[in-house]
């Protein structure tokens, strides 16, 4: 390398339209949310249950069971259905240890997903109700929006589902991956050399 | 002695001094001071694991077990990841090993700017030479370079770039691959099995699972800590104990030392501190190949693309290229798409071959509590940006060079390129929140250390300029960037640390 690649730079730090970005999600996250908790919250049309959740109630793991579903299926049927394989109660562990105050906005956003199907997707029906087509456009509709707190609010629900569907085994023969060493291979114990190793140099 | 949940000790323990955070200065300052005779107390947030018992290789496990919020914590806006380690051992134990120097051009950059003294590279060495011997570090050879990193190493010759097999600290290691989730096998040499057994051995008392709270000061000294004993499990608080200490040493990282001082309305009057958070960012690129690359297996970070890193000569601007690979879940977060989108490339898993321009930030970022929260705000600056569209570039440009069928950007919607004609859409796409994952899993300088109390939070000993007996020992007080992977000059900042205390074993510890 001779010069710099770049000439000196035109100005360091932050952006100038980040703080208002920033603001604008806020804002608009904040009305979201605000908007989620006035929604019904009852869980007397949804499925019970048999194992216990600590975070999730019958509805959000309902509402939590279609998003991934949706997010996932390729109409192929290739891969493992994720609310058969159990991914709300894994989610639910994730969502459990998560600050109460996110908690909290994380079940909110839930409930917006199921309710605001309206002004957000132009349906008529709550989203556990959509066929999984028409959840998947209003999924498409929260990812490819132009307002940043969708954007964020989508990314959110992408991260709990994948993270949490791609532990299962069951999903791994798609990926050809084959899996920890640990329950298939016998690795005799090794005594960490370094820790009998003593320099008592001074410093 | 390691005690952890309701074996740690309630109500007052006196000490010497006492250490926040065991990662790759903590543990080093337990192990040295402790070796010279001091009484240490080494408090822990996380569990204190044993590998072979603990380390399962699973995600769903592990990321729980050694990453603070399951590894996903993000800013604020949800824009970028931010990777850090909790645990004994701290971040040492999930890292990939990579042991590189600090560069001199930014030490002296520190000397110039920062007015940091008696830190350049001379006066390290010592200290990095010792680390060198304790950790077992040692080069890694080309039959350990695995199919990901040979990719890398492919794609930079061909185009005539520069490159190195890196230094790791791993002894006999079997390149099963799930460093990131721990060596369940103990070959990663990290500070959970060298550092820490010495310290431990020297007399040092290691509390896990205990979480300190407030640092404690009388008449503008530091003289101890509150800090609560967690159930290993649940998280939830047992009971709180009081550490009595000559002096504090915080030592938690880049995220929550500057937390702790928060929390303890310390060691702000220049305004700065968590105010100036480099984050050392990164984006994947993926190349496809028709060959299967199983890029989890064998040792994930083998080679170092270097032909950018122009902060080898100014102390600022450029990028290296790391290789990496995450196994399925993390993975799958970060690629693009949903559906037949997402699924079309995860199902090429064992195809792809990735890498990251990891960029030398000026961007300075920030870090706020919230009650109990912790907030940072963090998206990179126009100068950041330019380097991160040109790493992406060249990365893809590699890929192709080694004969990738095609390369993944890491945008979303989803970006594919078949040839360098078609590299254009990097500036189209730019760099635009939720268009692009940004992770970061080297935080730091949050703290920064100056002379000048006007420019930094500690003085170049580490010592907090407001507050006596108080320091702040961890990548928080770089005063800018390193640009390469932190542990070795962490830990070698420690032990420079230590020296100094020792030197000064009568102000501070008596």
């Amino acid at each position: 390398m001779h010069g710099r690649i770049f000439d000196e730079p035109d100005s360091l730090g932050e952006p100038k339209h980040t703080r208002r970005q920033f603001l604008k999600s806020s804002l608009g996250g904040s009305a979201m949310l605000v908007a989620g908790a006035l929604l019904p919250t009852g869980c007397a049309s949804y499925p019970a249950r048999s194992g216990h959740l600590e975070a999730l109630d019958a509805k959000t793991a309902a509402v939590f069971d279609a998003i991934a579903d949706a997010l996932v299926d390729d109409g192929t049927g290739r891969l493992p259905v994720p609310s058969q394989l159990g991914i709300a109660a894994r989610a639910d562990k994730m969502i459990a240890g998560l600050h109460p105050d996110v908690r909290k906005q994380t079940l909110l956003l839930f409930n917006v997903i199921e309710h605001l199907t309206l002004p957000f997707g132009l349906q008529m029906r709550r989203f556990t109700r959509l066929d999984r087509a028409a959840q998947r456009k209003y999924l498409e509709g929260w990812a490819s929006s132009r307002l940043g707190f969708r954007r964020m609010a989508f990314q959110a629900l992408k991260t709990f589902v994948y993270v949490n569907y791609y532990t299962f085994p069951e999903t791994w023969s798609v990926l050809g991956y084959d899996g920890p060493w640990v329950g298939r291979f016998e690795v005799p114990p090794f005594e960490p050399p370094l820790a009998k190793y003593t320099t008592k140099e001074p410093l | 002695m390691i005690a952890e949940g309701v074996n740690v000790p309630k109500g007052i323990v006196e000490c010497q001094a006492v250490i926040v955070g065991s990662g790759a200065a903590g543990a080093v300052l337990a192990k040295e001071l402790s070796e010279a005779g001091i009484d240490v107390v080494l408090l822990e947030a996380g569990a204190h694991h044993r590998p072979e018992r603990d380390f399962n290789q699973r995600e769903e496990t592990m990321l729980d077990a050694l990453f603070w919020e399951k590894g996903g914590r993000m800013t604020s806006d949800l824009g970028v990841t931010v990777v850090h380690g909790r645990g004994v051992g701290g971040s040492t134990v999930h890292n990939i090993s990579l042991c590189v120097r600090p560069e001199k051009a930014i030490l002296d950059r520190w000397a110039a700017e920062f007015d940091v003294r008696g830190l350049d590279l001379d006066a390290l060495t010592p200290s990095i030479e010792r680390v060198w011997k304790h950790l077992g570090i040692n080069p890694m050879t080309e039959a350990q370079i695995n199919a990901n990193n040979r990719k890398v190493k492919e794609g930079a010759e061909r185009l005539g770039w520069k490159g190195f097999i890196p230094h790791h600290n791993r002894i006999e290691c079997l390149q099963t691959g799930f460093c990131e989730l721990g060596c369940t096998y103990n070959r990663k040499q990290s500070m959970l099995i060298t550092y820490i057994p010495k310290a431990e051995a020297n007399g040092a008392r290691i509390f896990a699972s205990c979480q300190a709270e407030r640092v404690l000061t009388e008449q503008g000294r530091a003289v101890g800590v509150v800090a609560t004993a967690l159930d290993r499990n649940t998280g939830k608080l047992l009971h709180t104990l009081t550490l009595r200490a000559k002096t504090v040493i915080l030592s938690a990282g880049a995220i929550l030392s500057p937390v702790l001082l928060m929390r303890s309305g310390l060691a702000n009057s220049s305004g700065l501190l968590g105010r100036t958070l480099h984050l050392h960012p990164s984006s994947p690129v993926a190349g496809i190949f028709d060959e299967r690359i199983e890029g989890w297996r064998g040792i994930p970070q083998s080679y170092i693309v270097d032909e950018f890193a122009e902060f080898y000569r100014f102390g600022y601007g450029g990028y290296v290229i790391i290789p990496v690979f995450a196994h399925p879940g993390s993975s799958a977060v970060i690629t693009p798409g949903m559906g037949a989108d997402h699924l079309a490339i995860m199902a090429q898993y064992a195809h792809i071959s990735a890498a990251v321009p990891m960029i030398h930030d000026e961007t300075m970022g920030t870090i706020r509590v919230k009650g109990k929260r912790v907030e940072l705000d963090y998206w990179p600056g126009p100068e950041d940006q330019k380097w991160f569209m040109h790493g992406i570039r060249k990365t893809a440009e590699l890929y192709l060079a080694a004969g990738a069928k095609e390369v993944l950007l890491p945008y979303s919607p989803k970006t594919v390129v078949r040839s360098i004609k078609e590299l254009d859409v990097v500036e189209r796409m730019g760099i635009r929140k939720y268009g692009i994952s940004i992770t970061s899993v080297h935080p730091q300088s949050s703290a920064l250390m100056s002379e000048d109390p006007s420019k930094g939070v500690v003085n170049s000993h580490c010592e907090t300029h407001d507050v006596r007996n108080l320091f702040v020992c961890d990548t928080s007080v770089f005063p800018t960037s390193l640009g390469t992977p932190p542990m070795v000059p962490t830990a070698a900042l420690a032990t420079h640390t230590a020296k100094y205390l020792l030197s000064e074993r009568r102000r501070y510890f008596e």
